[in-house]
């Protein structure tokens, strides 16, 4: 480590290596070196397999400062040699780092030292909605009459402008906000909500919309006008001046405000609207769950203590589920939803796929034959549903290409889909023919080849 | 000047047959190669020092994805001129 190899050494070991004497070895390296150095001399680039280029490389000239004095001079432009290693010379070099490969890494994480740009840049995004602000106003401006007054207006008092904007902002992030909470507590049927919700998001709009358009009428009246018009007093007779609006003032000026300003209002508003979606959700399923355990549990549980043969009950009302309407299917869901009432095992598995059989004839796309369904999970693929259902794993490719227009790889089907498993006769096949199976297989091979690429 | 001109003249100074040559070149590179991944330095007189140069590990970012990389460790070979050479090619 850290040795000088000298001449003698490096012949030594080139005598080694090639089986030469020293003699023949040394005169070997110094007519190689010597050959290099006169070639670059003349200016030539000199190519050796195996080794790699030598050439030179022209380098402007540059001022320069000697340290120990101090003094500037000038390092005149000059030539400079440079070697670049042959691919095999640079990979036997690099062969105890070779195990290292680049790794991808979060970009979030910020290494010591480097990157501290990076942390800037957040700083950076924060300023632009502000010159957004910026020029949301001076984009509004042409709409109104005047707007060299406007623009003088601008100059004048850029920064209530832009208080002015916030205090708005504010305002209605919170009207908006307390709006959706009394909402919340007024509606306790989410179905109403639902209907209302929208009206609100369109009422934002509108307000949005009304609060710039008496912006611009006002800058465009007078200029002592435009300057009380920043005061928080006037936003709020703004505020209530809403609801008076036509509407067909605002559709106007929407088709005339330019995009960029509404995205400042709609952060806040989307936060109001999210967080009013999943108080709606949570009602939803709480109303859900109330409704459809309590009301219906309630009567399921009494039926199975009156009649000791609810079982068969039970599996009457599902089989004929062709015909059955969507409230009885989700009552036999709440069945099987129910785990207090008592059931063998064997039952409660009937009951799950006939509960599947009738989730699926929801669905107005299934047709309303009698069809088998199963669902893959960890432990059940396509092989052992056809070992299963036909007898025979080699048959699984039928049940993938009926249910080919959803599933991708057959090797990587996610646990949890549901397939339909088609009578072996909708495909002429006979599981007790070997000709039908040595097709299943070419099947299976074809499909396979599909993903080949 | 490419490598089957240097090969043939070196191979006419030395009297010796172009493949030999070619075959003793790479022997001379393994051995000075060898030398450098254990951290020696090979100074040929006149010529100048082929010096292990040791890259430390740094992220970068992929230009065309934007993902960040961490570029492991490596290990290469520089090459230092001698005064000697650095005069003859100025």
């Amino acid at each position: 480590m850290n040795e000088k190899i000298t001449l003698p050494t490096l012949v030594q070991l080139l005598a080694i290596a090639s089986g030469d004497t020293k003699k023949q070895s040394e005169d070997f390296i110094k007519e190689f070196f010597s050959i290099i150095s006169q070639a670059l001399s003349e200016g030539e680039q000199v190519k050796i397999k195996d080794f790699g280029v030598f050439k030179t490389i022209l380098v402007d000239e540059r001022e320069s400062v000697n340290v120990s004095t101090g003094e500037h001079h000038i390092i005149p432009a000059h030539r400079k040699v440079v070697f670049v290693p042959a691919k095999e010379i640079a990979a036997l070099v690099n062969s105890p780092f070779d195990m290292f490969e680049a790794v991808e890494i979060d970009a979030d994480i910020t290494v010591d030292g480097e990157d501290t740009g990076v942390k800037f840049i957040p700083v950076y995004d924060e300023i632009p909605p502000k010159n957004l602000g910026k020029s949301f106003d001076s984009d509004q401006l042409p709409y109104s009459a005047e707007p060299t007054e406007g623009q003088t207006d601008e100059s004048e008092q850029p920064r209530t402008e832009d208080q002015m904007a916030e205090f708005l902002q504010a305002d209605e992030n919170g009207s908006a906000d307390a709006e959706v909470v009394d909402h919340a507590m007024e509606d306790s049927l989410y179905q109403e909500k639902i209907t209302e919700l929208p009206e609100d998001s369109e009422g934002i709009d509108n307000n949005q919309m009304v609060i710039s358009n008496v912006d611009t009428e006002s800058k465009a009246d007078s200029e002592s006008k435009v300057d009380s018009d920043y005061e928080p007093e006037t936003s709020v007779e703004v505020e209530e001046s809403l609801e008076d609006a036509s509407v067909q003032d605002i559709s106007d000026i929407e088709e005339e405000l330019p995009e960029k300003p509404k995205k400042r209002f709609c952060v806040g508003f989307l936060c109001g609207f999210v967080a009013a979606a999943i108080l709606c959700g949570l009602l939803f399923v709480g109303v859900f769950y109330y409704g459809f355990i309590h009301i219906p549990g309630v009567s399921l549980l009494s039926n199975s203590d009156s009649s000791s043969n609810q079982k068969n009950a039970a599996q009457v009302e599902a089989l004929p589920t062709d015909s059955n309407s969507i409230s009885e299917s989700t009552v036999i869901d709440n069945k099987d939803s129910i785990p207090e009432v008592a059931r063998n095992i064997e039952q409660s598995e009937k009951k799950v796929t006939e509960g599947e059989n009738g989730n699926n004839q929801i669905v107005p796309t299934e047709p309303s034959d009698k069809r088998i369904f199963d669902t893959i999970s960890h432990t059940r693929y396509l092989t052992t549903m056809a070992k299963q259902h036909y007898g025979n794993y080699h048959l699984w490719p039928y049940i993938y290409i009926e249910n080919q227009d959803f599933l991708g790889h057959p090797d990587r089907i996610r646990p949890g889909t549901k397939v339909v498993i088609p009578p072996l006769s909708k495909y002429g096949v006979n599981p007790s023919n070997p000709a039908d199976i040595e097709k299943a297989k070419k099947k299976g091979i074809e499909i396979y080849s599909r993903y080949k690429n | 000047m490419d490598s089957k001109t240097f090969s043939n003249m070196l191979a006419g100074r030395l009297g010796r047959d172009a493949e030999d040559v070619q075959v003793v070149i790479k022997y001379l590179a393994n051995v000075i190669a060898d030398q450098i991944k254990v951290g020696d330095s090979v100074t040929v007189p006149g010529f100048g020092a082929f010096e292990p140069k040791m890259r430390t590990e740094r992220v970068a970012s992929n230009p065309a994805t934007g993902k960040k990389l961490l570029v492991p460790p490596k290990l290469s070979v520089s090459f230092k001129p001698s005064a000697l050479l650095r005069q003859k090619v100025k």
